[in-house]
């Protein structure tokens, strides 16, 4: 045997014990080597293909980037890699036990003496694959397990709005299946109003903060549903594309809850409302009821104590007056008070009788606190007017209010008090009513000296 | 008799107290919070004592009338919230608010004679007030 056989001889064998496929083409497509690893990947025996054409063991690609690659190598004289990642099923090459070959060909063309054939090589890439695809699995799990499980929905989409994935929670959220939804727009998940507050084009992204708030809108639920969401959205780049992920919470129930709650507190202020309101009505009732009785007393010495009943009904009538007429009903705008009663006492008695300087600063009391306040200034005032020498009598109101409390006046310029007066030891019912009050909310009650008249000051801690 | 007064709202207070004079008591307070009603309590020997549930310093009449009665001082509670004095298991009644002298008088009169053990069948004209409670 001459040498040059041996070496054809020993090159067939090399051939047929590569661990990959070797075809070589002639410029007229004819197959001149098919190598043992090809017939085992094709079923199609070396001996029935021999001199035939490459398009009778693959008929389906006579017309497809496999082809052009081969007339690239044999007309052009170019070379050409198709990849198993970016052509999913190159040639209908099978694995001994049936499953699918993954496989990349690289085709380039060879000069030889009877002129330029073709060299198609092909690698099997099924384990290299498949390891790959095991690690990228191994890697996703712990990301897949929380986005799997995530009871929010969670969506991707490109910098259009093209919805690329979603996780199951936003098919369950939206009543669609991942199938349904990937390609077309975010949209499709969200209400008319709202689609545009998606963030699409790399300037909304740009200016978005990485910190910003959650944006409020409103998605489509299961049958058009309206689904109050908030949504976070964080934008990340592959392969040169930027991609927007946001996940959309389903603030739904909550925003229910929390308008039931707003209801109930209005539905509770309008009630407590309407309660001080019929409160105040009541009391003046009683009140009226008083100023009747006293109609057909003439000079009967009973008539001056019914008209104190009846003042101090008022005065807490005028607590609650003010309660209703208030936002607030945890406290009293004692300042707003004070000037309605001295008002109300001045216009009672006629401008002739009385005159009041009031200097109030702003002050809110505790609701505990505002009727035995309310009860004890009207004494103070009263008093004043009761006890006064000339017409009018001069009365100054002071409430000055510090952090550390606050402190009422109520002096007149009467004829003052008796020598050794002692307020706590006084029997009239005016003086033990605001003793008794004034120790109820917690102040104490001082008799300052002054030169004309008499003056109280009520001192109440905080 | 020497009556004991826990109360915090003072015009009522004041009330109580203007009656149970005028009924010839002898009167101790008005202590508006528990501690103070058992100093008071410690001080001389009641006879009776009328307690309200809800106390100012947020103190409560229900744990003072377990002291008291542990003390040997009988109580009467004298309150809006019958419910809960009820339910405490101490005091010998309760008087509901709103009261009227003749209902305060009467009820405390009657209170005493359960303290002392004298049940005497009561007469129709001494029906006990329709706003008192006796408990047991």
């Amino acid at each position: 045997m001459s040498p040059a056989s041996d070496s054809i001889r020993n090159s067939g064998l090399v051939l047929d014990a590569l661990d990959s496929g070797v075809v070589i083409l002639g410029a007229d497509h004819r197959v001149q080597i098919w190598n043992a690893w090809m017939e085992r990947a094709t079923d199609v025996s070396k001996a029935t293909l021999m001199g035939k054409s490459i398009w009778e063991a693959f008929p389906a690609l006579a017309d497809s980037r496999f082809s052009d690659a081969i007339d690239d190598a044999l007309e052009a004289g170019a070379s050409s890699v198709l990849t198993h990642s970016l052509h999913s099923a190159l040639l209908p090459l099978h694995l001994p036990d049936g499953r699918p070959l993954l496989h990349d060909l690289m085709i380039r063309p060879l000069i030889a003496p009877e002129g330029r054939q073709c060299l198609i090589q092909v690698r099997d890439v099924t384990v290299t694959v498949e390891r790959e695809r095991l690690l990228r699995e191994r890697r996703d799990a712990k990301y897949r397990a929380v986005v799997d499980t995530a009871l929010d929905a969670i969506v991707t989409t490109d910098t259009a709005g093209t919805l690329q994935w979603m996780n199951r929670a936003a098919e369950r959220i939206f009543d669609v299946t991942s199938a349904e939804a990937v390609g077309q727009d975010i949209g499709l998940l969200l209400s008319l109003e709202d689609r545009s507050r998606w963030p699409r084009g790399s300037e909304a992204l740009a200016s978005r903060e990485a910190s910003a708030p959650p944006i409020e809108l409103i998605g489509r639920g299961r049958g058009g549903v309206p689904l109050n969401l908030e949504l976070s959205v964080a934008e990340w780049r592959s392969e040169d594309r930027t991609f927007v992920t946001g996940i959309l919470r389903d603030v739904t129930e909550r925003r229910r809850a929390r308008d039931a709650l707003e209801q109930a507190v209005a539905d509770k202020t309008v009630l407590l409302r309407e309660i001080n309101h019929r409160v105040k009505n009541s009391l003046q009732l009683v009140s009226g009821l008083l100023s009747l009785q006293m109609a057909g007393l003439g000079d009967s010495p009973a008539k001056p104590l019914l008209r104190d009943a009846s003042d101090r009904i008022s005065a807490v009538a005028r607590v609650h007056h003010r309660l209703y007429q208030s936002d607030k009903f945890s406290t009293l705008d004692f300042t707003a008070f004070l000037r309605e009663l001295c008002d109300d006492l001045v216009q009672a008695s006629g401008d002739s009788v009385c005159a009041i300087r009031l200097e109030a600063d702003a002050l809110e009391v505790d609701i505990d606190q505002a009727a035995p306040l309310g009860l004890i200034t009207n004494e103070l005032i009263t008093n004043a007017i009761k006890h006064r020498a000339l017409n009018p009598a001069l009365i100054d109101v002071s409430l000055r209010s510090d952090p550390g409390g606050f402190t009422l006046t109520v002096s007149d310029q009467g004829p003052g008090l008796v020598t050794g007066f002692d307020a706590a030891k006084s029997k009239t019912l005016g003086m033990r009513i605001i003793t008794a009050l004034t120790r109820q909310i917690g102040g104490t009650l001082q008799i300052p000296p002054t030169p004309l008249g008499a003056a109280f000051r009520v001192t109440v801690p905080r | 008799m020497n009556i004991l007064l826990v109360e915090d709202e003072a015009l009522i207070a004041m009330e109580q107290q203007l009656y149970l004079e005028e009924a010839g008591h002898s009167v101790t307070g008005p202590a508006t919070h528990a501690a103070a009603a058992l100093t008071m309590a410690a001080s001389r020997r009641h006879d009776l004592a009328l307690v309200d549930v809800h106390l100012a310093r947020d103190t409560n009449g229900i744990m003072v009338a377990r002291e008291l009665t542990g003390m040997g001082v009988p109580c009467l509670f004298v309150t809006s919230h019958p419910e809960e004095a009820q339910a405490s298991g101490y005091g010998l009644g309760c008087l509901i608010k709103p009261f009227s002298q003749e209902e305060l008088t009467r009820s405390v009169e009657l209170a005493l004679e359960i303290a002392a053990g004298r049940q005497a069948a009561l007469a129709p004209a001494s029906a006990p007030p329709r706003n008192l409670l006796l408990f047991g």
